[in-house]
């Protein structure tokens, strides 16, 4: 069993179960193959659980007999079963934003299900990511809050628009939707998302007209919400990337790719990502765009925020710094005084902190448990 | 001369997907799981291409050597079963397909003729509680262990 609790980048073991993911013939096996020698399958890490059903299919489709994949089939149809009723459940919700003239927007897991799985067990996916105009995004959460679904963020609507760039709601079991009103939370600045309204593609869910972002958007977006520090080690973007690669390789405008990046500085990012896909799974990427997103200037601020995100969270100070820098990417007041304000009711609501005045004593509370766990763990080794 | 009878799934809200042969159901207005295996599969796809009740009889009295009566009887009794659990239609119209894909047995085929059971798994909210690899029995989700929390 994987001991990490976490990480930014898949650990060895998840990658073998990448490459007998998505690898063909000989490469496949013989990643199952030693995979299998080093891993428990009743002792698995969550992000390699979540590979189980797309590894069971590339198994099956190429033929392998083996014992295990009754086991791997077992967690398939659990996936299946799960992502059918999850998208069950969204088609009203479809439905009445439709009614109401606002746009939607499929993203990561359920628009990858649909134009590059295009099978509903193999992207386990906890909640549906649906985009909104962000001039819709007022009257998307009213609607979601009067028809009884709870937001995670249960705060003034304005103020959670201000300082988010998307909000999960909840409706009872396998009803989850995360409503994101800007694609990147890196991404605040107003019609920032035009361009990827501009060139979305047309799908639909049962008879209900929607939208998802085109392969090159998608494969930004897969790599930029990908590579960040995750409890869950997320090596589910590898393989969506990769998928979007093998499916959709010839309609990646390269060009346009590297723009978009370096726009929105996260050319740093793109490349760590980009780089890492060609050098361990030799993912077919132009030296031209690996070499150009390298050659791009990129300040300290862009790096030390690419360091924060892939860095674990700190026992003393929680997520403060990736809140932090969060936070420096909202458009602000010119205000000092009203950036303090603005500041302070920001982490309040990321640390979902009720009320401002406990917030200190919440925080000296949260950071001796957080402290004191981690001393315990470390005598525990 | 007896009507003939053709029946489509009852989608969108029932929707299904064949894995290695079996044919796992979901009815997603009833939150109900249901699987079809060996003979049930075969009727079941012979069902969603549109065959009638007599085609899929004949063909498998055919292929098993035994009598086509019997064979109806017990395609009836299936399709009696589905439609009390609405996961098929009755088609008013009679054909709606003009050719429909001949019939064939896909992936390994049973040696003998069983009689067909659906197997019905209850509320889908309880069983999407269960780890399927924790527990579940050697069949896989959704067979419970038998000393499972659910």
């Amino acid at each position: 069993m994987n001991s990490i609790p976490g990480g930014a980048w898949p650990t060895r073991n998840q990658e073998l179960l990448l490459k007998a993911a998505l690898f063909k013939g000989e490469d496949c096996r013989s990643a199952w193959e030693q995979w299998k020698r080093q891993n428990d399958v009743e002792h698995l890490d969550d992000g390699s659980h979540r590979l189980l059903p797309l590894a069971y299919h590339n198994l099956c489709s190429q033929g392998m007999q083996d014992g295990l994949l009754v086991r791997l089939k077992s967690v398939y149809r659990y996936m299946l079963t799960r992502n059918h009723l999850m998208f069950h459940s969204i088609i009203p919700v479809l439905k009445a934003l439709e009614a109401r003239g606002i746009k939607t927007m499929l993203l990561k897991g359920a628009a990858l299900t649909l134009t590059h799985y295009k099978n509903y067990g193999l992207r386990p996916q906890l909640d549906i990511d649906v985009l909104v105009p962000e001039t819709c995004a007022h009257e998307a959460i009213v609607y979601f809050r009067a028809c009884g679904w709870n937001p995670e963020y249960d705060y003034p609507i304005d103020k959670v628009i201000q300082f988010r760039h998307s909000c999960g709601f909840d409706a009872g079991m396998h009803k989850r939707i995360d409503l994101h009103w800007n694609i990147f939370q890196e991404c605040r600045k107003k019609d920032i998302d035009a361009v990827f309204w501009e060139h979305a593609v047309p799908v639909k869910v049962n008879d209900v007209n929607t939208l998802v972002l085109s392969p090159t958007h998608q494969l930004l977006h897969a790599c930029i919400h990908g590579v960040k520090w995750n409890t869950m080690m997320p090596c589910r973007w590898v393989a969506d990337a990769l998928t979007i690669l093998n499916i959709s390789g010839n309609d990646i405008h390269w060009n346009d790719l590297v723009s978009l990046a370096q726009e929105r500085n996260l050319s740093f990012s793109l490349w760590q990502a980009l780089s890492y896909l060609c050098h361990t799974f030799a993912a077919e990427i132009p030296e031209f765009v690996l070499s150009g997103l390298e050659k791009t200037p990129t300040s300290l601020y862009e790096r030390a925020e690419y360091r924060v995100m892939i860095a674990r969270k700190s026992a003393l100070f929680g997520n403060f710094f990736k809140f932090t820098f969060g936070y420096a990417h909202i458009p602000h007041s010119k205000n000092i005084f009203a950036r303090i304000c603005d500041y302070i009711y920001f982490l309040q609501m990321y640390w979902k902190i009720r009320n401002m005045a406990s917030m200190p004593f919440i925080l000296i509370r949260d950071g001796i448990r957080s402290v004191s766990a981690k001393q315990k763990q470390r005598g525990g080794k | 001369m007896p009507h003939t009878r053709y029946y489509r799934i009852n989608s969108p809200s029932v929707i299904n997907e064949t894995i290695e042969g079996e044919s796992v159901i979901i009815n997603l207005n009833t939150g109900m799981y249901y699987s079809l295996d060996n003979i049930g599969a075969i009727i079941w796809a012979a069902l969603e291409n549109r065959h009638s009740v007599e085609d899929i009889a004949a063909f498998l009295a055919s292929h098993y050597q035994i009598d086509a009566e019997d064979v109806e009887t017990t395609v009836n009794d299936l399709i009696n079963q589905l439609l009390n659990e609405e996961l098929i239609i009755l088609l008013p119209g009679g054909k709606t397909i003009d050719s429909p894909s001949p019939m064939t047995f896909s992936g390994d085929q049973p040696t003998v003729f069983v009689k067909p059971v659906l197997n019905k798994f209850g509320d889908m909210q309880d069983l999407l509680l269960l780890d399927p690899i924790h527990e579940v029995d050697e069949a896989g989700w959704p067979y419970t262990k038998p000393n499972s929390k659910n």
